[in-house]
């Protein structure tokens, strides 16, 4: 019955790609979404259509280095690489994941000494590429006439270029770096609904009245080193620096009363003590009902298990409606100026940012994808269905890092100095106050 | 007459030449012993530690150059937001784990030489927690101290404790402390049972005739007679302090809010989670060098008085 029905399917998109209804990249994508091995395909292929079989006569072995965004991100990229393989079967692919916390290192590194091809790095690194020779200028590849419907469907291509002339990799998702996971069943139990975040004072309340002493904490903050505060920074009215990067731009008061506002949770606590949990505990704390909210990234949709025996919703964070805004960065494929055939790797880099993969791509890492036509390309199929659902927000309240060198350190010694003010060992004035000498020291300004 | 085997007779000139010989072969058999060792002590120590002086005068990173900045990197060290805490830390820890370990390793050492049975079993157990490696005991005090299932609050729980959060910043060095004397009690133990198994019992036989007490034995024999072993463990275990870093990265990643951040923790921040501060990385080790070096001199002059100046 089954073989029937795959029987079936496949030839019915065989037909469309022989009709010329469905592109060569479309028919192929089909055929692995049917669960045929690359071979398979690729025969199919060569006996329907012998010249696109043949393709542009790809050969080679392309090496990469990822990022760890979910538990399964080298299967997920073995997944695209057999659609790349299926229609030129003499590629082949490497893959190797780098530790997020050494990142930085294993990507120069590995670039320096030409140990790989292709590199998955995000944003926030991205100016330091920017600004060497290690990598290459995809401009002019960019520019192509040929290219320019694609370019296109590339989301926040005015943030990428923001950093400079050059153009080192191609985007295949953004990410939204703290998001609240909300277990909606305890915030209807404190007799709130969905607009229990709307103002500062309901959701202080609501978090108050889901919290048990001893058994459940309303809301767990600092869980991760990164992305939460600059969140609060920018929907206060401030940033690092200055919109012409030449001051810095911290020390505020509207900063400071959201932080005090951020610290008086711990204070009055019904936020988690820091150090109760972290990125690797406060998933599985939520979804054992320990704690109410969850801030975290959205990466954390891949690490929890779901379904969840509860309804639960993602909401941005901070909370408030007025000035509501979320930190998201773009993750990119860059290619390796060491690399001997740069022709392959540009392929590969656009395989695997195409609609389709990175939709694929982006459903099963717990992030966004960066084109405009991943949802139809499928998006939404296998992530959280909560993702998918609050991918509408995050996008109207998304803003960018500062296109300044450094801004991850700045980012990482900040979001550190202010947990001292949620710890109580300074106050919000002191902790603001030094992350503007932060800023101060780590740009030289 | 049957001839006499004429005696062999060498001139002084010989005997000095043959001692000179003798004692060149003697020199160079030691030397080449000790050569792989020093080859060793020279590329991975010496050299490196002169390419800490070279990185920290400059300002870049290891891959896309470095451009040369005097002593800047030295100067902005007072200022450096977190220094102050990083520095408290590292003493906290290193004064608090230090004397705990020895301290424990004596009292355990002095249990076990008493063992007539079983003896190796003990050791082995105690010795244990050294095998085990940093990042690994790290991982293990993690699910020890974890809030909801750990066995630290699960032990709580059976006496009707509250939980308690282990790893928060009143706590978290606290546990790093403890972790640290867990996994080296075992070591310095080791050194000492041995140390104490080959002293001189006809002292301890001399001093219970005069009716000294445990205490006193332990007080004017053992702790005089074990001085040295005493004393290099003071060193050593001190400086291994000053660089705790695996086990603070995989318990805590430094935090929170800074309460287990190390300097150790900020030279590896400034190395691998930042760009361009490698030199300030190198400045800010160079002075942990010197700072270790100083202490180290202290604490010899410290111990060599309290011992009569031998």
């Amino acid at each position: 019955m089954m073989t029937t029905k795959l029987h079936r399917e496949t030839n019915a998109l065989a037909d469309a790609f022989a009709a010329g209804k469905l592109s060569r990249r479309s028919f192929v994508s089909g055929l692995l979404g049917l669960g045929l091995s690359a071979p398979a395909i690729s025969a199919l292929v060569a006996e329907i259509d012998p010249a696109a079989a043949a393709g542009m006569g790809l050969k080679g072995n392309v090496r990469f280095l990822v990022g760890p965004w979910s538990p399964n991100e080298v299967d997920v990229q073995k997944k695209i690489g057999e659609g790349f393989a299926a229609l030129n079967p003499d590629v082949t692919f490497e893959f190797k994941l780098y530790d997020w916390e050494t990142a930085g290192q294993e990507i120069n590194t590995s670039a320096a000494s030409g140990a790989h091809d292709i590199y998955m790095t995000t944003e926030s690194s991205y100016p330091d590429y920017e600004a060497g020779t290690g990598f290459v200028d995809l401009t002019s590849r960019m520019d192509d006439p040929s290219f320019a419907a694609e370019k296109a469907k590339y989301l926040y291509m005015d943030r990428t270029l923001g950093f400079g002339p050059k153009i080192m990799g191609l985007p295949i998702s953004f990410h939204v770096e703290s998001a609240l996971f909300v277990n909606m069943d305890m915030v209807n139990a404190a007799g709130y609904d969905e607009g229990f975040a709307d103002s500062w004072d309901t959701f202080k309340d609501c978090l108050a009245k889901m919290t048990k002493p001893g058994e459940v904490y309303g809301i767990a903050l600092g869980v991760q080193p990164y992305g939460e505060w600059y969140q609060v920074l920018r929907a206060a009215g401030g940033s690092f620096l200055t919109a012409d990067l030449s001051a810095p731009n911290v020390n505020k008061p509207d900063v400071i009363d959201a932080t005090a506002r951020m610290a008086s949770l711990f204070s009055d606590k019904i936020a988690a003590p820091l150090g109760t949990y972290n990125y690797d505990d406060g998933p599985g704390a939520f979804a054992a009902g320990k704690l109410a909210i969850l801030s975290i990234d959205l990466a954390a949709t891949t690490v929890v298990e779901l379904p969840l025996p509860f309804n639960w919703k993602l909401i941005p964070n901070p909370p408030q409606a007025a000035g509501r805004m979320n930190f998201n960065d773009i993750t990119y494929y860059m290619i390796n100026s060491q690399s001997d055939n740069q022709d392959l790797m540009w392929e590969v880099v656009k395989w695997w940012t195409n609609g389709k993969n990175d939709a694929y791509w982006a459903d099963n890492s717990g992030t966004y994808p960066a084109r405009t036509d991943a949802p139809e390309n499928g998006y939404g199929t296998n992530a959280a269905p909560q993702l998918a659902e609050a991918l509408p927000a995050y996008k109207k309240y998304a803003v960018g890092l500062e296109t300044f060198a450094g801004w991850a350190d700045v980012e990482g010694l900040a979001n550190a100095e202010v947990q001292k003010c949620f710890s109580g060992d300074e106050s919000a004035e002191e902790a603001i106050a030094n992350v503007e000498k932060i800023v101060q020291q780590e740009t030289g300004l | 007459m049957e001839a006499q085997p004429r005696r062999m007779r060498l001139s002084p000139e010989d005997h000095a030449r043959l001692r000179r010989k003798a004692r060149l072969r003697r020199e160079f058999s030691g030397l080449m012993f000790i050569g792989p060792m020093f080859v060793f002590f020279v590329v991975f120590l010496v050299l490196p530690v002169f390419g800490t002086i070279w990185w920290s005068t400059r300002f870049g990173s290891l891959y896309s150059g470095t451009r040369f900045v005097g002593l800047r990197n030295f100067t902005r060290l007072p200022d450096l937001v977190g220094a102050p805490q990083a520095i408290k830390n590292t003493l906290v820890f290193a004064g608090a784990s230090v004397p705990l370990i020895l301290a424990g390793a004596l009292a355990i050492a002095l249990l076990l030489a008493r063992l007539e049975r079983g003896g190796a079993v003990y050791r082995f157990l105690v010795y244990f927690p050294v095998l085990v490696p940093g990042v690994v005991a790290g991982l293990i005090w993690l699910f020890l101290t974890n809030s909801d299932f750990g066995l630290f609050n699960d032990v709580l729980a059976l006496f009707g404790f509250k939980p308690v959060t282990w790893l928060g910043v009143d706590t978290a060095l606290g546990v790093l402390i403890a972790l640290d004397v867990w996994r080296n009690v075992g070591y310095w133990a080791m050194f000492f049972v041995a140390a104490i198994i080959g002293l001189p019992q006809e002292l301890y036989q001399a001093a219970k005739l005069d009716g000294a007490s445990a205490v006193s034995r332990f007080r004017f024999l053992t702790l005089p007679l074990l001085r040295r072993i005493i004393f290099f463990a003071v060193v050593v275990s001190t400086i291994w302090a000053f660089q705790v870093f695996d086990t603070a990265i995989v318990l805590t990643r430094g935090g929170p809010a800074g309460a287990t951040t190390t300097v150790i923790y900020r030279v590896w921040q400034y190395v691998f989670g930042s760009n361009n501060k490698v030199g300030f990385a190198a400045a800010i080790s160079l002075v942990m060098i010197v700072a270790i070096l100083a202490l180290t001199l202290l604490q010899m002059r410290l111990l060599r008085s309290r011992r009569g100046g031998d």
